[in-house]
């Protein structure tokens, strides 16, 4: 899944679905009908008139429908605001609890991570600066995993860190 | 595949469908007039016969709606370069602007199957249009054609398997160009400038050298329907005056003429190499098409990848 969640804007939710459906061999639309509808999304309404946080769980609910095993998502939370960044991991968490699925995805977004990611992996300059489970990164140091990462990207431009 | 490439396109085929339809009702509007004097005004009876009463009705049939078509014929030329313009150029360029390309690219088909299907359904779409367009103006020019010929550009360029060429070439130059520019309004205009820069160097220089031109002379007393070729369908490409001696005369007197001194000399492609001219343009445009839907492929494939 990309940064900017690319959607056809002319399409309705329903038609996107649709284009997943079409294109796909495995392809699970009951569950992501059910999931959009219980986000509140209209099914009816054009993708172009959707908020951001409705587009981006449009985008995460195409990517699910196909079931997969490992999930990859760049970067899906830097357009959300506040409170669509939270039902977003709050689905991501959801999907990864029930269906045992391994999310791997990039962020800017320090302070959502302690409470999505199990594993972290620290980029600075192109380089691993930490890696590890987070419980134990955030045992060991003592101190929040926000600060933890801070503290590791100070001096430098802040980098990716992935989870 | 073939339910999304019509979900993202069916704007474009109504429109395309109403288009033609309008044109059509305007064509049909102006025909079928056009025909009913050419049957009544004697044009119709006069076809192949240059002497004569004949040459006054033809000159006169030819003054009232060959300049109809003179006005008109010309601007339609832009119809087929209209395809790549409005079909040809957004269908990868949109795609590659909004990135939705991503979108598609994620699913479970192949690039190469989903560029596949995009670009010939479309292209279906554009030959049914160059078949319709090509067969809405040959009814239209038929009574042009009966007296000038179809060898003339003004029909040459509306009629026959030489029409549905250009819609492809001008659509696959379109595709390409999307994919190059990566964005749809930079992709329209150069699709316009090219399609034209390479149709109009072909009609005005290419074309007549097709074959060499035969030259041959005519006495003074021929009339203008004589010169137009008018009945042998023949397609004139220059005229002018020699005197005895074979010279080009740039100006002539009334004495020269009435000493019998001077000849007109016409440079003209014989009717019975219209079908080789028609192939020939056809080969011409059908190969750019597809040189230019292989660029597009090899793009996606090497440069997009």
């Amino acid at each position: 899944m990309a940064q900017d969640h690319p959607l056809y804007t002319g399409f309705t939710v329903r038609e996107s679905l649709r284009l997943g459906r079409a294109l796909n061999r495995r392809w699970d639309e009951k569950v992501a009908i059910a999931r959009l509808d219980a986000l509140g999304v209209p099914l009816a309404r054009r993708v172009g008139q959707l908020s951001g946080g409705q587009r981006a769980q449009v985008s995460l609910a195409m990517a699910l429908a196909k079931r997969p095993r490992l999930l990859i998502l760049d970067e899906p939370l830097a357009s959300l605001d506040p409170l669509a960044r939270r039902e977003f991991t709050d689905v991501l968490s959801a999907v990864v609890r029930d269906q045992g699925l391994s999310v791997l995805f990039s962020s800017h977004v320090v302070s959502e991570l302690e409470t999505v990611c199990d594993h972290l992996v620290l980029l600075r300059g192109g380089l691993v600066r930490v890696a590890g489970s987070v419980d134990e990164l955030v045992r060991a140091s003592g101190t929040s995993l926000e600060e933890l990462i801070l503290r590791h990207l100070r001096g430098g431009g802040l980098e990716k860190g992935v989870a | 595949m073939l339910w999304l490439t019509w979900r993202q396109h069916r704007l474009a085929a109504f429109t395309i469908a109403v288009a033609l339809g309008a044109l059509g009702a305007i064509l049909v509007a102006t025909g079928l007039p056009m025909r009913d004097a050419f049957q009544s005004g004697g044009a119709a009876g006069c076809v192949g016969r240059t002497t004569g009463d004949c040459a006054a009705t033809i000159g006169q049939f030819l003054d009232q709606y060959g300049r109809v078509g003179e006005r008109l014929v010309p601007w339609l030329n832009f119809v087929p370069a209209l395809m790549g313009v409005f079909v040809g150029a957004p269908l990868l360029a949109r795609e590659l602007e909004q990135g939705t390309y991503r979108l598609v690219w994620t699913q479970a088909v192949s690039r190469r199957r989903w560029l596949a299907v995009q670009l010939t359904a479309m292209a279906a779409l554009t030959l049914a249009a160059a078949v319709a367009f090509a067969a809405l103006m040959t009814w239209w020019l038929w009574p042009l054609d009966r007296l000038e010929g179809s060898f003339v550009p003004r029909a040459f360029d509306f009629e026959g398997p030489v029409v549905v060429a250009y819609f492809l070439c001008s659509f696959a130059l379109g595709a390409a160009v999307g994919v190059v520019c990566r964005r749809v309004v930079v992709a329209m205009a150069v699709t316009l400038a090219g399609f034209l820069a390479i149709r109009l160097p072909i009609e005005l220089w290419a074309r007549p050298r097709y074959r060499p031109p035969l030259r041959s002379t005519l006495p003074m007393s021929a009339s203008k329907a004589d010169l137009a070729g008018s009945g042998s369908g023949a397609w004139v490409l220059d005229s002018g005056f020699l005197d005895r001696a074979g010279h080009v005369l740039h100006s002539i007197s009334q004495q020269q003429v009435q000493g019998g001194g001077v000849v007109r000399w016409l440079q003209y492609q014989p009717a019975d190499r219209l079908a080789t001219f028609q192939t020939t343009e056809t080969a011409l445009f059908a190969g750019l098409a597809v040189a230019f839907i292989g660029l597009a492929l090899a793009w996606v494939r090497w440069r997009l990848a």
